[in-house]
């Protein structure tokens, strides 16, 4: 458990932005594992198969999340235009990192369940294309079109701040 | 080349996943190619801006409560079969001993003797049971070999 203790809380803090939720949703994570350990068959290794357990638990809490949600990018935008841009900044300011980690956390969000999820599998905690495939249950070939079709959103999205703020620069 | 083949390999090289010539062709399109450029440096800038590492605590308190939980979790497990047994065994008793003295009259009266008075009475042997006693197993002997005769 102490293994998996601080990667499972990383993914889930990364996922849903509360420390208080992320705790909750890790214990909830290690007690479907226990419950489901007899049926570990070794097909895959065992960090695959508790990523499988943490990817799906986290996707159906961000599922259920997304149904209450009632913010919009465009809202965000219009509201917090100039931080969305600083926190975009080549050389952020690390006295911010509280109040960017809000907000990168409602921009994050604003996208599907799923998009957050592949893009937080592999940003933060790095999984290669076959680890998020195999956590994912899902191809190779979908794997690289989710990761671009989210990236692309996001860029889609903030292209403007993104490009003038190069500007600035 | 293509420029949304490349867009796919430039995340690619992003993400670590290419290696070899395959790494040298997108690395050396990307010097040349303004716009694959500018796209990947935006990436870059999102990414950053959007994904840090929460820079987690783990606790040993994390540990024990998650333990409490598997704890409370197998206890009741040791501690149902019991009550379950007993919740369902009494009445399930109670029906096989109805379902007992129901039946247990029944299988009484149907005797060896009975079976062989009813087969005689169907050969025209009905003076044995006419005298309403039990007969004696002589009687009924005699009664049968003149009905197979």
């Amino acid at each position: 458990m102490r293994k998996y203790q601080a990667r499972t809380l990383r993914l889930c803090t990364s996922l849903l932005g509360d420390a208080i939720l992320a705790e909750d949703a890790s214990q909830e994570i290690f007690l479907k594992a226990y419950q489901a350990l007899k049926a570990f068959r070794a097909k895959s290794t065992f960090s695959t198969w508790f990523y499988r357990i943490a990817s799906n638990h986290c996707h159906d809490l961000l599922r259920k999340r997304a149904r209450q949600k009632t913010e919009s990018w465009d809202a965000l935008v219009e509201e917090q235009g100039e931080q969305v841009q600083e926190l975009f900044a080549v050389s952020g300011d690390p006295r911010t990192a509280l109040e960017n980690a809000e907000l990168a956390d409602k921009i994050l969000s604003c996208l599907p369940a799923g998009a957050r999820l592949i893009l937080t599998l592999r940003e933060v905690e790095g999984l290669s294309y076959r680890e998020i495939a195999e956590s994912l249950s899902c191809s190779l070939d979908a794997v690289k079109a989710r990761l671009r079709r989210a990236r692309e959103e996001l860029q889609d999205k903030f292209r403007h701040l993104l490009d003038s703020g190069t500007s600035k620069e | 080349m293509d420029h949304e083949v490349m867009k796919e390999r430039i995340l690619a090289l992003y993400d670590g996943e290419l290696a070899g010539n395959a790494r040298l062709e997108v690395q050396n399109h990307l010097s040349g190619c303004a716009e694959c450029r500018r796209s990947y440096e935006r990436w870059q800038r999102v990414a950053k801006g959007l994904f840090r590492d929460p820079q987690v605590q783990p606790s040993e308190l994390f540990v024990s409560r998650v333990m409490e939980r598997i704890d409370a979790l197998e206890r009741p497990r040791h501690a149902v079969p019991w009550t379950i047994r007993l919740r369902w065994a009494v009445p399930a008793m109670a029906l096989a001993s109805l379902l007992f003295l129901i039946l247990r009259p029944a299988q009484r009266s149907v005797s060896i003797e009975a079976l062989l008075l009813a087969d005689a009475r169907e050969n025209g042997v009905t003076q044995l049971v006419l005298a309403s006693r039990q007969p004696a197993a002589d009687e009924v002997d005699g009664s049968i070999m003149e009905a197979q005769l």
